[in-house]
Parts: C-alpha cells; sequence; structure tokens
C-alpha cells in the first residue's frame, strides 16, 4: 500500500482505456460493495498495483444529488467497491475526453505565464 | 510523496487557454491540457511539492463552491500526469541512456524483396537492378524463416512489407508470399499485416483483389505532385514520367474502397513540392507518411556524403514541411477533416532507448536472392544466407549497439530532449557520413525543426477534435486509447 501505488492506479485508470475497460469487466455483475471492493483488489493487485479502496477515496469528488446512482451506473457502468456513483464519476473520466465535463473550469484565468520549452 | 514536473517534459501554448503537453521519454503521444490543468503542472514545476500542497495552490484560484469537487478533480488529473510522465517521485538522470537492441521483439517486421526488378528508373533508387525474381524455393524458405523467427521469439504481430523493386510486377509471387504467411502464421495464432510498397504505377483487377484480402494494405511512394514527381520518378524505357498514371490509379484504387497511405519520399531537389502534395492528399483524404531522403541532392549509391551539404537540405527540408503543416493547420481552422501525417524513422508513440528502426533487432530484409540483409540499403553490400532465426542472422550483419553513446561524455544526443524520439537518426547515414553509427544525425538540424513542430500540430488536431465535438475543453485530452 502507498500513496504512490494508489497515483499510479488513478492514473493509469484515467489514460489507459483498455485497462479501465478490463477493470469495468472485472467489475461488472457485481452489485454487493463489499465484493467489489473486494474485487477492485484483486484486479489492482494483479496488475502490480498495492492498492485498497479506500486509499481511492480522495480521488473521489461527492456525488451531485441530483443524480441518481441508477442514472451513473448506466452512464460509465460503475466502478469500484466504494460509493458507487461516485466511482462512475471516475470511470467517467476514461470516457476518451479524459476529464469530466461536469466542471465548469475553463473560465478560471489562472495566468499561466511560463513556456518550459 | 512529494512530486515535481519531468525536466524532460516540452508544452506548447495554443489558442483558448490550450496547451499541449509532450513527454518524449514516456509512451504516449502529446495531450492538450486547458488553463486548470497547466497551472497544476506550474505548481509541480518550481521543485518538490506535495500533492495536497499543488492541489492546495490551484483550487484556491477556482471560485468558491466548487473547491470541494476541484480537490478530487486536480488529485486525478495529477494522477493523469504522473501516469504520463509529466510529473516525476524523484531526481532524474541529466542524460538520457541508451540501450542495446532488444532481440526479445515481440513485433518483428520483414521487407520481403521479391524482386529486383522495377518499370520506373529512379535517380536515388538504392536498390540495384538485375532483373532478378524471387523463386518459389527461395520464396518457401523465406516465408518459413519468417514464421520460426516469430514463433522462436514468441511475437505476437508480423508486418511484412512486399517490396521490390516494384513488387507488383510478380504478382503471383504476392499472393504466393501471402497465402505462405497466413498458413503459416496463422497456425501459430501470430497476426499477420502485410503492405505492398509500390510505385503505383500498376493497378488491375488482380491487384485489386489481392488487396482485397484481410490485413493487406497499400503504401504508394511519391515524390510531389506533377513535375516534382516526375522528375525521378520515370519510367525505365521511356523516361517519361510517371505521375500522370500514378495519380490516376490512386484515384481508382480509391474508388474501389483499398486503403492506401502515400509515402512521401521528398529530397532537396523535390522537397518544395510538399506542401501541394499535402494539399493532394487532403482533398483525397490519403494518410501521409514523409520520408525525407537520407542524402542531399546525390542519390543513395553507398558513396560518403559531405556533411555540410546537410545544412542546406535541412533549410529547405524545413521551409517545405513548414508548408506542409500550414496547409493542415489552415484545412483544420477551416473545420476539414485532415488525414493523418506521420514522420518515419520519429517514434513520438513509444520512446526509442536503441536505433530508431529496429535494425539489427525487428526488422530484417530478404533479399530476391534469398539473402538476408540487414536494412533494404545494405541488400547488396553485406548479407547472409537465410536463417531458422532471421533476427539473429541480421543482428549479425549489424554488430553494432546504441548503448556505446553511454561512455561517451560528449555525446550531443543524450544530452537532447528528443533523443527518445530521434535516437540520433539512421545509423546507416551516420555510419557513411561518420563512419560510425551512434554520431548525430546528419539531418539534425531538420528533427530539431520538425520533432517540436509536430508535437504542436498534434496539439492543434486535438484542439480541433475538442471543438468539433462542440463539448467543453478537458483539463486534459488525449487520443482514445493513446
Amino acid at each position: 500500500m502507498s500513496q504512490e501505488a494508489a497515483l499510479s492506479f488513478v492514473g493509469r485508470v484515467v489514460t489507459d482505456k483498455d485497462f479501465a475497460d478490463r477493470l469495468s469487466s472485472a467489475l461488472s455483475n457485481l452489485t454487493d460493495p463489499a465484493a467489489r471492493a473486494g474485487r477492485l483488489s484483486e484486479f489492482a493487485r494483479k496488475q502490480g498495483y498495492d492498492v485498497v479502496p479506500d486509499e481511492l477515496v480522495p480521488y473521489l469528488p461527492p456525488v451531485p444529488a441530483e443524480l441518481a446512482e441508477a442514472d451513473l451506473e448506466k452512464v460509465a457502468g460503475g466502478v469500484g467497491g466504494f460509493s458507487a456513483p461516485a466511482a462512475s464519476r471516475l470511470a467517467l473520466l476514461c470516457s476518451g475526453t479524459g476529464g469530466s465535463p461536469a466542471y465548469a473550469m475553463d473560465c478560471v484565468q489562472l495566468n499561466p505565464s511560463r513556456n518550459r520549452n | 510523496m512529494q512530486l515535481s514536473l519531468s525536466s524532460w517534459v516540452a508544452e506548447r501554448q495554443l489558442e483558448d487557454g490550450a496547451w499541449v503537453v509532450f513527454a518524449p521519454h514516456r509512451s504516449g503521444l502529446p495531450v492538450l491540457v486547458d488553463t486548470v490543468g497547466h497551472a497544476l503542472l506550474d505548481a509541480f514545476a518550481a521543485g518538490p511539492i506535495e500533492m495536497e500542497a499543488a492541489v492546495r495552490r490551484v483550487s484556491e484560484a477556482i471560485p468558491p463552491g466548487m473547491a470541494g469537487t476541484v480537490d478530487a478533480e486536480l488529485r486525478v488529473l495529477t494522477a493523469a500526469f504522473f501516469s504520463r510522465g509529466f510529473l516525476v517521485t524523484g531526481p532524474e538522470p541529466g542524460r538520457h541512456a541508451a540501450t542495446a537492441p532488444e532481440m526479445a521483439s515481440r513485433s518483428l517486421a520483414v521487407w520481403l524483396e521479391l524482386t529486383d526488378s522495377c518499370n520506373l528508373s529512379c535517380g536515388y533508387c538504392f536498390v540495384r537492378k538485375g532483373g532478378l525474381a524471387m523463386t518459389d524455393e527461395i520464396l518457401q524458405r523465406a516465408t518459413g524463416a519468417i514464421v520460426s523467427t516469430a514463433v522462436t521469439r514468441g511475437v505476437k504481430e508480423v508486418e511484412v512489407r512486399l517490396a521490390g523493386g516494384e513488387p507488383t510486377l510478380v504478382l503471383p509471387a504476392m499472393e504466393r508470399a501471402h497465402d505462405l504467411l497466413v498458413k503459416g502464421l496463422g497456425a501459430a495464432g501470430i497476426a499477420l499485416r502485410v503492405t505492398v510498397v509500390t510505385n503505383g504505377t500498376c493497378a488491375n483487377e488482380r491487384l485489386l483483389a489481392f488487396l482485397r484480402r484481410p490485413g493487406v494494405t497499400l503504401a504508394v511512394s511519391v515524390d510531389g505532385v506533377g513535375a516534382a514527381h516526375d522528375l525521378h520518378r520515370i519510367f525505365a524505357g521511356t523516361g517519361r514520367g510517371s505521375w500522370e498514371i500514378v495519380a490516376s490509379n490512386i484515384d481508382r484504387l480509391r474508388a474501389d474502397g483499398v486503403r492506401l497511405t502515400l509515402g512521401a519520399t521528398i529530397g532537396e531537389e523535390t522537397c518544395t513540392s510538399f506542401p501541394e502534395l499535402v494539399e493532394w492528399a487532403v482533398a483525397r483524404q490519403l494518410p501521409i507518411v514523409l520520408g525525407p531522403v537520407d542524402t542531399p541532392e546525390s542519390p543513395w549509391r553507398g558513396e560518403r556524403p559531405d556533411r555540410g551539404d546537410y545544412g542546406r537540405y535541412s533549410e529547405r527540408l524545413i521551409e517545405s514541411v513548414e508548408g506542409g503543416f500550414r496547409v493542415l493547420e489552415r484545412h483544420l481552422e477551416a473545420g476539414t477533416a485532415v488525414p493523418d501525417l506521420v514522420i518515419s524513422q520519429l517514434g513520438f508513440d513509444h520512446p526509442f532507448s536503441a536505433w530508431c528502426c529496429g535494425i539489427g533487432s525487428g526488422y530484417v530484409t530478404v533479399t530476391a536472392g534469398g539473402d538476408v540483409a540487414s536494412c533494404p540499403r545494405t541488400a547488396r553490400e553485406r548479407v547472409a544466407p537465410l536463417g531458422d532465426d532471421l533476427i539473429t542472422v541480421a543482428a549479425s550483419l549489424f554488430p553494432y549497439s546504441p548503448a556505446e553513446r553511454n561512455g561517451r561524455e560528449a555525446d550531443e544526443c543524450l544530452a537532447c530532449r528528443w533523443f527518445p524520439v530521434c535516437a540520433g537518426g539512421c545509423p546507416l547515414m551516420n555510419l557513411l557520413v561518420d563512419d560510425d553509427p551512434c554520431s548525430r544525425s546528419p539531418l539534425c538540424e531538420f528533427r530539431r525543426y520538425v520533432i517540436p513542430r509536430y508535437v504542436e500540430y498534434l496539439g492543434k488536431r486535438l484542439l480541433h477534435e475538442v471543438r468539433r465535438s462542440g463539448g467543453r475543453m478537458p483539463h486534459m485530452f488525449q487520443k482514445l486509447g493513446g
């Protein structure tokens, strides 16, 4: 268990579509949270990431109240043995855009000034 | 755990607050990041910092009310950046490291020279025509060696380029080679991809039928459009240019649904036509593989080119290729779909640590006479008989290692940001010019231009995709599966 393993695992889920698809398949047909958590850990370990579901909690945003769990499951298939809707949000990140469309942060001007080239 | 921005990362600002970011030393094409994503990278740029501190620094600049969700999002983004190699956990070496060629390559590429005859007489061609066609006996031995090599090496996929000379002159041999490979590799569960490398002067019904076979594609070599193409690509008998018939055949093949790629072999005398060629390709949505000729002016005949001439050649290439990029970008801005552009011998998706072409490891040439060479260019200079393991034979013919660079303090390439993309250039060309396969590419100036320019172009393509989707600019956008 380590922060680095969790960081690597989440990073792989959101940048490697094949990996995310395999994770999604591994968790399909599992509805019991404990079973999903167990399968997630097993999947991660098999892939070389010593991660437990609790370590992924910081990466999961709160669930908007207006979104039903079932809706999110339908969208993303559900990932993780933790809060299914929140995990689905993480899975949504793997949907091709690589970023959640739910947050309108492109209006923020942070004045990046440095070109490192 | 503290993270910092990798010193190898390159980035360039585009429009609408978008940046293209690329880690040349790690797998994966460049990605697009938005203002927030770039601010997060900036937070790690000053040196090692805890993820939470970086997240806090960025989230503080975001309007209140979103902070709870933003922090988790920024952590995920940090993880994505870490995964792509933009962020690192410890100090990095100041130089890249070169490695010996990996002999247990998981992919095998074979240049199968079915004949050394050609109906064209291009001045720069490296094939010495001898009127030789591969016999059925050699074909069986060659394909058998390909299969046994793939099986022995645990290769998952074999890419065979049916080449010449002009391979369409020996169409029955192409069919026979394909049949044998499908049978042999198929029995071993190994995937096969076949590319016919042609001058495009032949397009009959039998060829069309062959090109409909699964996994078979066509690469048509062109030097430019019209007169630029005809400068060298002339018929052997009449001396007449081939552009008119090649262009007509390409349109016919396209109409028949053939998947084809243009191999743009631009040289010093023809490169000014490259922007026009790009325009021609965009109109037909034909992917382009850009492969500059390795020598300035004079054709490849084995004599030593003057390194001094490459400066002039590079300047011309830069001007011409820049013109090609501008054509593509103009179409992007106009909302036109543009075909893929790939630059040969440069590894943007997967970094090189050995040679840029797999010479001596995963890339082998089999000549029409049944010999093995390490590269089509050396097929008349240094060859060995066919063996059951083609890689071992090819390696014996090119007994050099890029790892030699590591012991040289003055090696400029290992200190270059772009080494994992360029690998120092074509080792055969370096050997010819400098007597050293590990020298700096004579086309270094061009490569230093084209690599960051291509990264910028890929960023613009990603931005175009985001705009076309009509959605918001995400914090990070990458090609699916990339």
